[in-house]
């Protein structure tokens, strides 16, 4: 039996070919700017909608051919979160999680499956209207975990809370999702939360999968200038947390340490991605005297040099792989060449920690 | 005096009406409500029909339909003894044809604001198309229900021309409150057409209080927009 999700989905304007794999607890995050179709995908593997001529498969099992055959959603044991959570209003909390669970296993799977998602304490028979929608949403992951299904789809699961609560949600539904062991694909545009919860990334662009592959890497090393517009032009690495206080982090990234301001409520031995905008980074060609702002000074040598209008990018080695922007002007002053020794220089604001 | 063989007769049938009524139109209105075959758009003409159609013309064609000259008419005279139209089973037959929107619109209007993706949750966990309409659509949309319930109620207490037409004005079987109203003018006995038209003015006014109310409640009124 092979462990993997296969779904070439055609309809409307919709074109994409997916290959997603099952393996416990693995997460995919199918990235793209909105419209670019990620949400049709989803409801077609959910069987919501039809593919038009397409296919979906799980683990070897036909679900969709495009044509006569259609397996119907209530038959796929798929998880499904929907953005603002779709609870049954009129239920309570325990109700809710029940309710697509068989009779003899409902009370011991609901009181698991609310603990999962660490909402133990709504248990008692609160109706569902009275919560908050950090609250709202992880009941709704619990009534889609309770089943347990092959697959549970996340269809843009945090984007409908606040900001504080979204940042919390986030860091707990990674470890959710490892520990409950079920596969899942997360929908998303938010690069945050695709770096925070992916394994592997997928990115969409007007309904044609563009890029797969690691989650960071697909981040870090865009295959071309369109998938870079979309993901973002940023240098997403990996780092350890050495210490977090006062809302000053030191990181270890490849051989450097440097220093960020985060929120995230990071501690010592934590693993993040750290993020770097190519604007972000200047270079100097000799190592100032110190006594300057920025935090961070890393050698480097030039790798590569190239130039997009105004700017110049400038591909960087310094034992990790970084990216500056810089205008042409200071390119040539700098003297620029691959093989070049210089010093990139990021102020610590500029690192945009994201714990994985 | 009232008259009150006629009140209870027609209690009698609106209650029955009332109770086929629900189960026949929840089916139907959820039906409507969700399908997406085309054709659908006929059977909704046919169930508005006898809000435009005059009672007098779908009293005929009930008549016709009902009577000894139509087969389903001979077929009931065989079968029970007694015949179709001209009773109250033919009264009931046409009662429940005539209040069918009634009955069917609210209902069907309560069901497609049902937020899809509850549906949709409902199906992904695994449950089937009749287990998402009774534990999740009938109870978000149960302000509906109550609506399209008292509404037919309402609506057959006060139904004249097709009661007259099918049913005819025989006391205690087919003689039914609004009928009585008509006989007491006929009959110049101007008193009792009043004592009991007001009666029914009061019910009408209490009725759709209610409806309004149980609108209002369920946010699909204008008292929503101050709710917010």
């Amino acid at each position: 039996m092979t462990r993997r999700l296969e779904a070439h989905v055609i309809r409307h304007m919709v074109d994409a070919h997916l290959d997603v794999s099952l393996e416990p607890g693995h997460v995919t995050v199918l990235f793209g700017p909105s419209g670019s179709g990620k949400t049709t995908i989803l409801r077609c593997i959910a069987g919501l909608e039809r593919t038009e001529g397409g296919r979906v498969e799980c683990a070897g099992e036909a679900w969709d051919d495009g044509r006569r055959h259609f397996v119907p959603p209530r038959k796929r044991r798929v998880g499904l979160l929907f953005q603002d959570h779709a609870l049954f209003p009129h239920m309570s909390v325990a109700a809710n999680v029940a309710y697509g669970l068989p009779r003899q296993s409902r009370s011991s799977r609901v009181e698991t499956s609310l603990r999962a998602v660490h909402a133990g304490q709504l248990l008692e028979r609160r109706r569902v209207t009275g919560l908050s929608g950090g609250e709202a949403q992880r009941v709704a992951l619990a009534r889609a975990l309770a089943p347990q299904p092959r697959v549970l789809l996340l269809d843009e699961p945090l984007s409908a809370l606040d900001a504080p609560t979204r940042r919390e949600l986030r860091a707990d539904l990674r470890q959710i999702l490892r520990a409950e062991g079920i596969p899942s694909i997360v929908v998303t545009h938010d690069r945050a939360e695709a770096l925070a919860l992916g394994d592997t990334g997928i990115v969409l662009i007007d309904g044609r999968v563009r890029q797969t592959g690691p989650v960071a890497e697909v981040f870090d090393r865009p295959r071309d200038a369109d998938v870079a517009r979309v993901v973002g032009v940023e240098t997403a690495l990996t780092g350890r947390v050495v210490a977090c206080e006062g809302g000053i982090a030191r990181v270890t990234v490849g051989p450097h340490e440097i220093t960020a301001v985060t929120d995230e409520g990071l501690r010592a031995g934590d693993d993040v991605y750290v993020c770097v905008r190519a604007e972000d980074v200047s270079l100097e060609t000799a190592p100032s005297s110190g006594g300057s702002s920025p935090r961070n000074h890393i050698p480097a040598l030039v790798t590569d040099v190239t130039q997009e209008g105004p700017l110049v990018r400038v591909g960087l080695d310094a034992g990790v792989r970084l990216t500056s922007s810089i205008t042409r002007p200071s390119a040539a002053e700098l003297g620029i060449v691959p093989g070049l020794p210089v010093v990139a220089v990021v102020k610590s604001t500029a690192v945009h920690l994201i714990a994985r | 005096m009232l008259d009150w063989p006629s009140i209870a007769l027609s209690l009698q049938l609106a209650t029955v009406t009332t109770v086929i009524l629900l189960a026949v139109g929840i089916p139907l209105a959820a039906w409507l409500a969700f399908t997406h075959v085309r054709w659908a758009a006929g059977i909704e003409a046919v169930v508005a029909l006898p809000l435009v159609l005059p009672p007098t013309v779908l009293g005929y064609y009930l008549l016709v339909a009902l009577g000894n000259q139509s087969p389903l008419g001979r077929w009931w005279t065989e079968t029970t003894g007694s015949p179709l139209a001209f009773s109250f089973t033919g009264l009931l037959v046409a009662s429940i044809l005539y209040s069918l929107p009634f009955a069917v619109q609210p209902m069907m209007a309560a069901f497609a604001s049902v937020d899809r993706r509850q549906l949709e949750a409902s199906t992904v966990l695994g449950r089937r198309w009749l287990t998402t309409i009774v534990r999740v659509v009938l109870p978000a949309a149960r302000a509906g229900v109550a609506t399209a319930a008292v509404l037919t109620f309402a609506h057959t207490i006060g139904e004249f021309g097709v009661v007259l037409m099918v049913g005819g004005n025989i006391p205690g079987v087919t003689r039914t409150v609004s009928i009585d109203i008509y006989d007491d003018v006929q009959a110049f006995d101007y008193a009792a057409a009043g004592r009991t038209s007001l009666a029914l003015l009061a019910f009408s006014v209490i009725v759709l209080v209610c409806v309004y109310a149980l609108q209002r409640r369920s946010g699909v009124g204008p008292g929503r927009r101050w709710a917010l």
